[in-house]
């Protein structure tokens, strides 16, 4: 236990590290930051010119979600595939340790990261636009955005895990990111899409957890809104059990097999 | 200019294009963004018009996004033309030969630009399989040359980028912001009228605003004077030349001073 906890802190650091350096201030204030709020601007846009105030709430609250959803995707793919570019796999495969405190340790700022995005948006995009969003159910509701961006989070390592062998992990993962605006719902809700994006969308993380966001941001209780908290729960747990064993295969067979290089 | 520079002049124009198109050919992430992108746009921006109860604005929307899908893959690349170079380690290289960099970039950012023509036909074959929607172009030959100014400026455009990007390695980071400013303030897909006010001046500063009014006007056929805007997107075009050679030219300075292109 005592070194699982070591090795989570270890990737945490190394985590952290990383981050200062990809994110100077420069990027972070003059690119990161205006990054998230422009996309989620535009899109909220979009939804103002197609359904006026309405949907413009509508989509302010999916978009400043899917913007932390979108970041960590992304991240957690990178995640998982950086330990290839970096020629660390093999170590990981080596060490005698399990791989899961470090992996996990070097996630943790990029959970951070989806959390400033979100914050950043609703914080900037609700004054500019003067959408009626309650500051106090808001923050109720800030369990189940957490939840999403686990969800997320283990979507994104799936994909990374899938994607080890080919080089095109990470625009996979950005096109999936994007293509989730449509199936779960963020501008437009799931029950207006046609019946086979609803079936894709029900299978997808964050389509339940938004549903249960809008519905704790207008005043639900957590009892009535308990059915899709605890449907996004299992889909977390679903997709962190892919994610898990198909990490765990590729480094089984490129043990057995001896084709680290092929990854 | 001599006929023999004339000729060379020539000869890097068609080597670029052709190496820019050979390797767009064989590159994944561009292939992919000029097939998905206008796809999923297409499909959220049409979509959310469809669910609003606005079917009328879905020619709008479609036009806007194949001009999005054009920028960007423009945008995206002139950052990736010298990115590519730099890690290639050919950027000192070029910038050392006869050959003006400038005009190679140029050629590549015009390359990149013809080929992101087939998204604006992917936004119109998405929109209309998707949705059934009845697209149809009503004045074709106008719709026509409007896509060709607008890619030549939008390629004008790339150059006063491409020449910034020598001079920095987050040219990626600056490509992923400088995206959606430009679908606002140019009315893609939004229309221009929710911006505030004080944004107007920027937006008439954009090329891609003038392409997406020629676009909508000519598919639409409003009987507006084409004219006009023509000339807004070649004066447009000449502005962006002009500051991407004033630009270039400074960058050339400082790094034949610095004797070194590392250090950026």
């Amino acid at each position: 236990m005592r070194s699982n906890l070591r090795l989570f802190w270890s990737g945490a650091r190394a985590s952290w590290s990383t981050y200062l350096v990809e994110l100077t201030p420069t990027v972070f204030f003059g690119f990161r930051i205006p990054r998230i709020i422009l996309q989620s601007l535009f899109f909220v846009y979009l939804a103002k010119a197609a359904g006026g105030e309405p949907l413009a709430r509508f989509a302010l609250i999916g978009n400043a979600i899917q913007i932390a959803v979108f970041m960590v995707m992304l991240s957690m793919e990178e995640v998982i595939e950086s330990e290839k570019w970096n020629s660390t796999f093999q170590y990981l495969i080596a060490a005698p340790s399990s791989w899961f405190p470090s992996m996990l340790g070097k996630s943790m700022s990029y959970f951070g990261d989806a959390i400033i995005a979100s914050t950043v948006s609703f914080a900037v995009l609700i004054p500019l636009l003067h959408i009626d969003i309650s500051f106090v159910n808001l923050l109720r509701s800030v369990p189940v955005i957490l939840l999403i961006i686990l969800s997320a989070s283990a979507l994104g390592w799936s994909i990374g895990a899938f994607s080890l062998p080919i080089r095109y992990g990470y625009m996979i993962c950005n096109w999936f990111a994007y293509a989730m605006i449509i199936f779960c719902g963020v501008n437009v809700p799931v029950s207006a899409l046609p019946t086979v994006v609803q079936f894709i969308g029900n299978l997808l993380p964050v389509t339940h957890g938004l549903q249960a966001v809008r519905a704790l941001i207008d005043g639900a209780t957590y009892a009535s809104v308990w059915p899709l908290i605890g449907t996004e729960f299992l889909i977390a747990l679903i997709y962190s059990a892919i994610a898990w064993l198909t990490f765990g295969y590729r480094m089984r067979v490129t043990r057995q097999q001896g084709t680290f290089e092929l990854v | 200019m001599k006929k023999d520079d004339l000729l060379s002049t020539l000869r890097i124009i068609k080597n670029s294009v052709i190496l820019q198109m050979k390797s767009n050919a064989v590159s994944i992430y561009f292939i992919a963004t000029l097939f998905l992108q206008p796809v999923i746009f297409t499909i959220i921006s049409v979509g959310t018009y469809l669910y609003g109860q606005k079917p009328d604005l879905g020619l709008f929307a479609v036009t806007g996004t194949g001009l999005i899908s054009i920028w960007n893959n423009n945008l995206f690349t002139s950052g990736e033309i010298i990115r590519n170079e730099r890690r290639t380690g050919t950027l000192s290289l070029i910038m050392a030969t006869p050959s003006s960099l400038s005009l190679i970039l140029l050629s590549k950012s015009f390359a990149n630009a013809i080929t992101s023509v087939f998204a604006m036909g992917v936004t119109f074959l998405t929109g209309m399989l998707a949705f059934q929607l009845p697209i149809g172009i009503a004045d074709p030959l106008a719709f026509l040359i409007g896509l060709i100014l607008v890619i030549v400026s939008i390629t004008c455009l790339g150059l006063v980028f491409g020449s910034l990007f020598i001079l920095t390695r987050n040219a990626g980071e600056f490509v992923s912001v400088a995206n959606f400013p430009v679908y606002i303030l140019s009315g893609l897909s939004v229309p221009l009228t929710l911006l505030p006010l004080w944004t107007r001046p920027l937006s008439q500063f954009l090329t891609p605003t003038w392409g997406n009014i020629i676009l909508n006007e000519a598919a639409s056929q409003t009987g507006a004077n084409m004219l006009f805007n023509y000339l807004v997107i070649v004066g447009l075009s000449a502005i962006y030349l002009l500051i991407a050679r004033v630009l270039y030219k400074r960058v050339e300075y400082l790094a034949l001073s610095a004797g070194t292109l590392e250090q950026w």
